[in-house]
């Protein structure tokens, strides 16, 4: 028995060492290597950068405005930093990461739909930001509020790359290890969607029939915004014909003061790839629209 | 409580320490730990279920003592068949009330008729197939004056409720495991070694190799009419490496268990994948059910010995309740169909008991024919999994239709922003190590097996699925 018990102690100082050791690595290479989500791009961002026009938002942003396309026209640096699944608490800590960053932003677009009744935050976001728990003090109030395994998070090794395993796994981690470009351009910051939007998707498609009384995100994005007198413009990208906005939208513009409406500027369905998702030739045209309405 | 959970290791610690210290030396006392300990550990799922076993523990026990004293014949038997009605009761009460309710009612309104029967809504108990079928075993065996009856009811409550065998077996035999509660337990590192190498490997083979291919096998089944024949055919074989890495790990685990508590359970699989026809197959393949449904079943209705018709009869017998065992869905029963349909060709023409040896492959014909229907024989298995795995038969045709229309073979990027085809060299090498320790029950062997096991452990931290905590496929039945 004491053979027995001696070389589990043995095991278990080795494992515990090991992952140590992983935690280490696994950190260390996300720190490190060539951005592959937009969390590590805003990281990696130069201080003190200038950026003419921000947005931010969930897959209705990063599928709806084309960077390029704006940046074109206008002649203004634009960065679109829409993340699927992105919550008003996602922006939050985007935009201050961005505000930690010192980077000069002269107007702030932000996607506002339904979200505003989420209070919570992304698992998309949250993992995004987990390797830097220990070396980014916004990313680390962030997590210390949102995030329920905060303690498991920041105290066990390599417990945040085990249970996030699908986001910062063993194929991420080879990945980011030989510096394998992601397939965004972050630049731009565009992804594209293809294909019409199917019969099948028009169905059951409605906006909630209540709204929450206010969103502690938001206000808190508001606030920032102000203290860094950057110039913010909330807005609602557009949705196929079919939906029900159980007047939703109205609620959010007696909340909202400066909201613009675009929910139903796209008429042509053909321009979707879902109900919410414009496709590539949608994106293109909301681009331009947007351009023109707000005269930028 | 899953066997891959934080709180089993702090359970299965504490019990551990406890048994082999503090109780050392003291078998009556061991006995009453071990079967609080598997109370509690049942009791995790939910409590109000403890009642059920503690039910089913108590008639077996006095069942199986009045009839090792019955003289009469008629009145064993009946005896014994009060304990058969009701363990297959509470197996029909709980897990088929509503699938013949709904198929009553199916079948009433079919011919224009109305039923006013409706379906309960009753949760199925974890484990009842396992534990009923192990008692069951047990009054059958002391009818058949195999084994004396039980003469401590807590070596039989813990016999019935054993912890690591209790939810998904294996399945055992009253005269193998029930002895071992009267004999002084002595703790043997030889054998607490071997448990923990059982255990490692079969955590690899639930964590890395099932939950890894559950992740594809998933998304390949969900999404089956917009697959092509490549991701379809590599759906069917995760598939089958899915269910064999989840139910021959946990049956690892609990054989691991056991031995680190002294006690020796069954082996269950025995690498039924490199068999080389269906027969051998279902030697290796849930060795504790497929013995149990032949010594309780096949054999009393006559067996291989008789008429042809008798046994085509016992052959369809023996693998549609086996298929019914499974889960109260038609998918089941024509899985157990299927596998009577392959088994019988074999059975009529003598070729059933014919790879009785180890598989081996030389450089001549005969090992080209071994790889050859190991091959055939995989492709046979991979068949059935797929009536397995979907929701309905229908559903199961159409995987099987689109696969062989299609014939695309491209490899296809998966909405898990995955290639279909990635997880194949995980399987790859999972098949590889299982080749070379064939004739073993884990590769942690040779002189390098510290450096073996070192590395193991590291694939388990390293590519096990952790964010999606899965329950084991065998819990549902």
């Amino acid at each position: 028995m004491k053979r027995f018990l001696r070389n589990s102690i043995v095991l278990s100082v080795g494992i515990i060492t090991l992952l140590y050791g992983l935690d280490f690595i696994y950190t260390n290479v996300y720190e490190n290597s060539f951005p592959r989500n937009k969390t590590q791009h805003i990281l990696n961002l130069e201080e003190g950068e200038k950026l003419d026009y921000v947005f931010l938002g969930s897959s209705r942003v990063e599928n709806s405005i084309v960077s390029r396309e704006i940046e074109n026209i206008t002649g203004k640096r634009t960065i679109n930093l829409g993340t699927q699944g992105a919550k008003l608490d996602d922006i939050n800590i985007f935009l201050r990461l961005l505000i930690e960053k010192n980077v000069k932003i002269e107007k702030l677009f932000i996607q506002v739909d339904y979200i505003f009744n989420h209070e919570s935050s992304s698992d998309i976001v949250r993992s995004q930001a987990l390797p830097y728990i220990k070396t980014n003090s916004v990313i680390k109030e962030y997590l210390k509020r949102v995030d329920s395994n905060y303690f498991k998070n920041y105290y066990l090794p390599f417990y945040r790359y085990a249970k996030n395993d699908y986001r910062l796994g063993f194929r991420e981690f080879i990945a980011s290890l030989v510096n394998k470009k992601s397939k965004i351009d972050f630049n731009d910051g565009f992804v594209p969607l293809f294909g019409v939007i199917n019969k099948n998707d028009f169905g059951g498609s409605e906006l909630p029939q209540s709204i929450l009384k206010s969103n502690k995100s938001l206000k808190e994005i508001d606030s920032l915004c102000k203290m860094n007198k950057i110039d913010v413009i909330y807005f609602c990208a557009p949705f196929c014909s079919r939906l029900k906005t159980n007047d939703y939208l109205m609620k959010l513009k007696e909340k909202l003061p400066n909201f613009k409406d675009f929910s139903s500027s796209i008429p042509s369905d053909s321009l979707f790839q879902n109900c919410s998702h414009l496709n590539k030739n949608g994106a293109e045209v909301f681009s331009k629209l947007l351009i023109e309405s707000l005269s930028l | 409580m899953l066997f891959n959970s934080f709180t089993f290791f702090v359970f299965f610690s504490i019990v551990f320490l406890c048994y082999w210290f503090a109780l050392k030396d003291k078998t009556k006392s061991q006995n009453i730990f071990i079967l609080a300990s598997s109370y509690i550990f049942y009791g995790w799922w939910d409590w109000r279920f403890l009642g059920l076993i503690a039910l089913s523990t108590l008639v077996d026990y006095y069942l199986g003592k009045l009839i090792s004293k019955e003289l009469n014949t008629i009145r064993k038997k009946i005896l014994l068949a009060i304990s058969i009605i009701f363990n297959v009761g509470l197996l029909c009460y709980f897990k088929y009330y509503n699938f013949f309710i709904d198929n009553w009612v199916d079948a009433w309104q079919s011919i224009g008729f109305e039923s006013n029967i409706s379906s309960l809504n009753i949760i199925l108990p974890v484990g009842i197939s396992f534990y009923t079928f192990q008692t069951m075993s047990y009054t059958i065996d002391v009818y058949r004056n195999k084994i004396k009856h039980s003469n401590s009811l807590i070596n039989f409550a813990a016999f019935v409720a054993f912890f690591p065998q209790l939810v998904a077996g294996p399945i055992e035999r009253a005269s193998h495991l029930l002895p071992q509660f009267s004999i002084k337990r002595v703790f043997n590192y030889d054998q607490a070694v071997s448990g923990f190498y059982l255990i490692v490997w079969g955590l690899f083979k639930k964590i890395v190799i099932a939950d890894t291919c559950a992740t594809y096998v998933n998304t390949i089944f969900d999404n089956y009419e917009n697959m092509n024949s490549l991701s379809l055919l590599l759906g069917a074989v995760y598939f089958a490496f899915q269910i064999y890495g989840d139910f021959s790990g946990y049956s690892d685990i609990a054989i691991g268990i056991s031995r680190l508590l002294g006690f020796d359970i069954m082996m269950n699989f025995n690498k039924p994948y490199f068999s080389r026809n269906i027969a051998e197959f279902w030697r290796r393949w849930h060795i504790s059910l497929s013995t149990w449904f032949r010594d309780y079943v096949y054999i009393p209705l006559g067996g291989s010995i008789g008429t042809p018709v008798g046994k085509v009869r016992n052959v369809f017998i023996i693998f549609l309740i086996s298929g019914f065992w499974h889960g109260a869905n038609w998918t089941f029963v024509f899985w157990g169909l299927l596998n009577a349909v392959y088994f019988l060709p074999l059975l009529l023409l003598n070729k059933n008991r014919k790879y009785l040896n180890n598989v081996s492959i030389s450089f001549n014909l005969s090992g080209l024919m071994n790889i050859i229907n190991m091959f055939i024989t995989f492709f046979l298995v991979v068949t059935t999994w797929v009536f397995f795995r979907s929701k309905t038969i229908t559903e199961a045709f159409a995987y099987l239709k689109r696969f062989i229309s299609d014939l695309n073979f491209t490899n296809q990027y998966l909405s898990i922003e995955r290639y279909a085809i990635e997880a194949l060299i995980l399987v790859s090498f999972f098949i590889l190590v299982e080749w070379f320790s064939r004739n073993y029950e884990h590769p942690f062997l040779g002189k390098y097996k510290t450096i073996y096991l070192t590395f193991i452990i590291f694939l388990i931290i390293v590519l096990g699925v952790y964010s999606e905590h899965s329950d084991f496929i065998y819990f549902q039945f």
